[in-house]
């Protein structure tokens, strides 16, 4: 599974992307091992109150998983999953 | 008058006659200022037929109510004008600090009318208002310019001028103030060319008079902390400006690519907010009283593309970049920089020579026709050498500065011009985000998509979370979207403010400010009013129902890959929708009902 990361989450990851190959049958469960790799900073910004927060956008093969099953949404290993804080321009 | 100055300047170029009049109250309050008053005294004075390049057609430089107060983000202005690009109303709408200092000389609008006999530029200095000759500006960069001309008048005069771009009448020549800050869109500055009109220099020393001053205090604080309590509005745009949306597009599908022939671009992070801020990034640079500050201060060192400036934001960045096939933010930024210094509008350029690079690709451009150069998608070089030919005219940019449709169209190929009404579109793939296709066809200056921003909730999830590739309810968020953004531009402020308030937060800081009570839906609705006026104009003006559409290519040739991947855009099923709700006739045109709800019959 190919996860990304951009904008201030990059910060915290230190990086753009990572092959992820454990195992993560939704994206509760990946966010999850994610936050055990990236800590509480990573934390903050996916979860509030153990829901998925208003302010983190996370992308299954270009979907918004808010109009999906949110946190549990299901994921393949060939999925793509995108992590971006909601941002804006024009 | 409380928020408006009461103070309209007219300056004649052809008689050098510089008049007054007073604002007229009724209309200020049912059309606001800016945008909306703008248009209001253009469409009374103009007839829509206007040829937009003739001494009979007019510019107007308006600032709105929050101009010049601590309003947030309320520091725009707007130029209006007939569009020598689309043939439709031109409304450019810029930052900075120039609409400010014109409401403190004390102008809710200045007409320019005719045309100077020769190069001039008109400075303002409260009530003195002096033409001046301006021949040896004439041929100067926009920062070029911007210097000599304070020099010549007043070290802390706000400059708004056009490079050598607007003297030779490039169809989409843009306005700058400040040395950076544009009134991009819509050839705004090739009608301020035609008129011999090299800049406009302001000094105001007048106070904006408020109705309610601690209502007015207390509405600006509360909205200045609901934007920095908003994840956008308080802290990304500052930190990523707004190329931060490269590579969000990109992940969702709907970036355009080589000139939307594909809607991914494989090396978009190139390009992207994130690359910008590791690269080249000085500084962040805010607009007169903002809160925000998305600007982008940089500055590329590889001596091939060496430049210091502001820019690019994402439009530019991705009309250079992915929809030319170009990775290289070094050549991006240098050719936005060029963009500055010409005065070009960085949106039609890049889409323009993403055109010429399609039309090349497919053998109709020969080589020949392209001045020895390689047109061929993702060469940078090409990318940089044509924004100066086309700024100065020469070559091959003579036929460019037409833009993408007159240029296709030259070679019998208009299908590759991705343009509404003429005018290039920016960059969001409809085919990708279903309501953003809306706005771009039915948008009253051409192919635009921030006179109705529904990527906000089509894709970043602000304000409600809509799925992008369904079109149910697209067509209400659209009018919506569209209608408040006319009342925000019609007040002077910046439409990034809605990235923390809304429509309550705007009528009240304007009730406030000029003591006339407008409820959320007077508010919203002194928008849909300058909508319609719009329309009409663009109605006489002989545009029709036919133009509310989209390049062939958007409806008919799938998106090949990605998440969007078979999607075409749906505008012509949703327009019905749309022109029901807006109280249009199948035709598209505004109902006398409409008209008479909205005061204008």
């Amino acid at each position: 599974m190919l996860v990304k990361y951009f904008a201030d989450i990059r910060t915290v990851t230190g990086r753009g992307e990572q092959q992820w190959t454990k195992a993560a049958p939704t994206v509760r469960a990946l966010a999850s091992e994610l936050v055990s790799e990236y800590g509480a900073a990573f934390e903050k910004k996916v979860f509030h109150e153990g829901r998925l927060s208003d302010s983190i956008i996370i992308l299954v093969n270009g979907r918004d998983v808010a109009l999906q099953n949110g946190l549990e949404t299901p994921l393949s290993p060939e999925d793509t999953v995108v992590f971006f804080p909601m941002v804006a321009g024009g | 008058m409380y928020g408006w100055s009461g103070t309209i300047l007219r300056v004649n170029l052809s008689t050098e006659t510089i008049t007054r009049q007073a604002t007229n109250p009724k209309d200020a309050t049912l059309f606001l200022g800016a945008r909306g008053l703008g248009d209001k005294l253009y469409i009374d004075e103009v007839d829509p037929n206007v040829e937009p390049l003739s001494l009979e057609n007019k510019l107007i430089f308006a600032p709105g109510p929050f101009s010049g107060t601590f309003a947030p983000s309320g520091g725009r202005y707007h130029v209006v004008t007939k569009s020598p690009l689309t043939g439709a109303i031109a409304g450019s709408n810029s930052g900075g600090s120039f609409g400010p200092e014109l409401h403190y000389a004390g102008y809710d609008a200045l007409i320019i009318e005719g045309k100077a006999a020769k190069p001039v530029y008109l400075w303002i200095k409260d009530d003195h208002v002096e033409i001046r000759d301006a021949s040896a500006l004439w041929g100067q960069s926009v920062p070029d310019t911007t210097d000599s001309v304070r020099q010549q008048t007043d070290e802390e005069a706000k400059v708004a001028c056009i490079g050598p771009a607007g003297e030779k009448q490039v169809l989409f020549a843009a306005i700058l103030n400040d040395m950076f800050r544009a009134a991009g869109r819509s050839g705004v500055g090739a009608v301020m060319g035609s008129k011999n009109l090299k800049a406009v220099a302001v000094v105001g020393s007048k106070p904006i008079q408020v109705a309610d001053p601690k209502g007015f205090e207390a509405a600006v604080l509360k909205g200045r902390k609901l934007l920095k309590q908003h994840p956008v509005g308080g802290a990304g745009l500052k930190a990523y400006g707004t190329d931060v949306l490269i590579n969000v597009m990109n992940e969702t599908g709907a970036l355009p690519t080589r000139n939307f022939r594909d809607s991914q671009f494989a090396t978009a992070d190139k390009v992207g907010g994130e690359s910008l801020s590791a690269n080249i990034l000085v500084r962040p640079k805010g607009c007169f009283s903002c809160v925000i500050s998305c600007g982008r201060v940089t500055r590329v060192t590889d001596p091939k593309y060496a430049n210091e400036g502001e820019g690019p934001e994402y439009e530019a960045s991705w009309a250079m970049g992915p929809d030319c096939g170009i990775d290289n933010l070094d050549a991006i930024t240098k050719s936005n920089s060029l963009c500055n210094e010409l005065g070009l509008d960085p949106i039609s350029l890049g889409a323009t020579v993403a055109c010429a690079m399609d039309l090349y690709e497919a053998g109709i451009l020969k080589p020949n026709e392209a001045d020895g150069m390689n047109l061929s998608f993702g060469n940078p070089d090409a990318l940089v050498e044509l924004t100066r030919k086309i700024g100065m005219r020469e070559g091959i940019g003579d036929k460019l500065a037409l833009g993408s449709y007159r240029f296709a169209s030259s070679l019998g190929h208009p299908e590759f011009a991705m343009t509404v009404k003429k005018q290039e579109l920016p960059a969001y793939d409809p085919r990708g985000v279903q309501g953003i296709g809306l706005e771009y066809a039915t948008c009253n200056r051409g192919g635009c998509h921030v006179k109705g921003y529904t990527i906000a909730v089509e894709v970043l999830g602000c304000g409600a979370k809509l799925d992008p590739h369904e079109t149910k309810d697209k067509p209400q968020w659209t009018k919506l979207f569209q209608d408040l953004t006319a009342a925000i531009d019609a007040s002077g402020g910046c439409i990034f403010g809605t990235f923390g308030m809304g429509g309550d937060n705007y009528a009240e800081m304007l009730s406030a400010l000029t003591g006339v009570p407008y409820s959320t839906d007077e508010y919203i609705q002194a928008g849909e009013r300058i909508w319609n006026l719009e329309r009409l104009f663009n109605l006489k003006a002989g545009l029709t129902a036919a133009d509310d559409t989209l390049p062939e290519r958007l409806l008919k040739s799938p998106v090949k890959s990605g998440p969007a991947k078979g999607e075409v855009s749906h505008v012509p099923e949703m327009l019905p929708e749309y022109y029901k709700l807006r109280g249009w006739t199948e035709k598209g045109v505004p109902t006398k009902d409409c008209l008479q709800k909205l005061q204008l019959a």
